[in-house]
């Protein structure tokens, strides 16, 4: 699995969205409907850097459709990840790892450490849960609500996804 | 030329992501139109205000326009209320039970939008779930029939006009009480369809056709335009004729939405009914 990581990706991209849409759905939600998980944003954060814009781009789109037909809302998570892929190489260089990301092939907190991989998530996943909750109110007259369930929704997200990283992820870093 | 193409090829991947972009909001938009109602744009706040507005500044230059349909309307209410009063004064109706006569109240509204140019048109109103309108009433013009509330928010409605592919009114025809369905098909703004009468059924031309009453969404009498041409397919079982629609829907400002006050006892009724069989 580990040789060719496009089998890697493959098998990443088939459990993210099979986890998203069969296990979480629309049932597993807290705070009485403020906090959402959008677990499937993980696969698209750690797409390769090497991989051009327009690739992921489209990568994100056919991710973003799949969810949004199982969840009926045509368009709005496609809306969304395109927009994280488009902005993903700007915030890796803002961000700029000590570390350098050269030899990186794909994020992971075993490869680039905590903090970052935290900072690099949070901003991520904020930005797609802002866009796809304003899509989804389509108007301002919530902003409030809106914002603050994009606050609590990004944590909620940021804890599932630092669970599955200590989960699947962790046999790189014993190596 | 080549320069274009070099600029084109420098920016591709933002192009590339407006694509993108561009390609998701037509399917938000076009899924919102479609699937819920809900979210539906006119009717949402804040293009309800800016048409609001709009409105406000354009009123002003159909001022006398409006005045003398209003005129109009009078004249002919103050007809029909002498009617009315000479008919109570013989004591016609005193075996018609009072009550039957107020099942309708009418809520005055003003268009604040309103499209006739696609094949599925919607009217806004300065009217909302504030003043009780609910979704499903019937909405007429100073001439007849407009359409139908189709979605509700706090402070405006949308109403689906009677031009719209999906609108069916139960009408009849005044002289022969032959009842039939409106539908439009698309074309003009000034004509409709009435299907579904039979073809034994005389009908005359300049007959009126008014809607039946059976639907409760609108009273009864209310008309909807007159019979313009007759035509009876050989093999068809039904006439399809033509009609002019009574309501200029190009020159639309007032309207009266049609409350009515027994809907849900009388729906009820019907249900169980059908429930039962």
């Amino acid at each position: 699995m580990r040789q060719n990581p496009y089998i890697s990706f493959l098998i990443q991209f088939v459990f993210l969205v099979l986890l998203q849409i069969i296990i979480i759905s629309q049932d597993f939600v807290i705070f009485n409907g403020l906090g959402f998980c959008f677990i499937y944003v993980l696969f698209l954060l750690q797409l390769p850097i090497g991989l051009g814009r327009v690739s992921t781009m489209s990568i994100a789109f056919l991710t973003g459709s799949i969810v949004d037909i199982f969840y009926n809302t045509s368009g709005m998570n496609a809306a969304a990840c395109v927009l994280i892929m488009f902005l993903r190489p700007y915030l890796i260089k803002a961000l700029n790892p000590q570390s350098g990301l050269e030899n990186i092939q794909s994020i992971t907190i075993s490869s680039v450490g905590f903090t970052w991989f935290s900072i690099y998530t949070l901003l991520m996943v904020f930005i797609h849960h802002l866009t796809l909750f304003f899509i989804h109110t389509f108007n301002t007259h919530f902003f409030w609500s809106t914002l603050s369930k994009s606050i609590i929704s990004t944590l909620f997200t940021y804890c599932v996804i630092l669970v599955i990283q200590y989960l699947f992820y962790t046999e790189r870093r014993r190596r | 030329m080549y320069r274009l193409y070099e600029l084109l090829y420098k920016f591709r991947v933002f192009i590339f992501f407006l694509l993108l972009e561009v390609i998701c909001f037509a399917l938000i938009v076009k899924h919102n139109k479609y699937q819920s109602a809900a979210f539906f744009n006119t009717s949402n706040a804040f293009s309800g205000s800016v048409y609001s507005i709009t409105t406000s500044i354009s009123d002003y230059f159909v001022l006398k326009k409006q005045n003398n349909n209003l005129v109009e309307e009078n004249a002919l209410l103050r007809k029909e209320l002498i009617a009315t009063k000479e008919i109570k004064e013989k004591k016609f109706l005193e075996d018609l039970n009072e009550s039957f006569l107020d099942q309708f109240e009418y809520l005055p509204a003003k268009v604040i939008n309103n499209s006739i140019t696609s094949l599925e048109n919607y009217i806004t109103l300065n009217v909302g779930s504030k003043d009780g309108v609910e979704k499903g009433m019937g909405v007429l013009g100073t001439s007849g029939v407009v359409g139908q509330v189709i979605s509700v928010s706090e402070n405006y409605a949308t109403v689906m006009s009677l031009l719209h592919t999906d609108c069916k009114i139960s009408s009849q025809l005044l002289n022969t009480k032959t009842l039939g369905t409106t539908t439009w098909d698309g074309q003009s703004f000034k004509s409709g369809h009435l299907t579904f009468v039979p073809r034994h059924i005389k009908v005359q031309e300049n007959e009126t056709v008014v809607t039946s009453g059976y639907n409760a969404v609108f009273p009864e009498g209310i008309k909807i335009g007159t019979v313009k041409s007759i035509t009876t397919p050989k093999h068809e079982s039904f006439h399809d004729i033509k009609i002019d629609l009574s309501t200029d829907f190009s020159n639309l400002y007032y309207v009266y939405i049609a409350k009515g006050n027994r809907i849900i006892e009388r729906k009820k009724l019907e249900e169980i009914f059908l429930n039962n069989q």
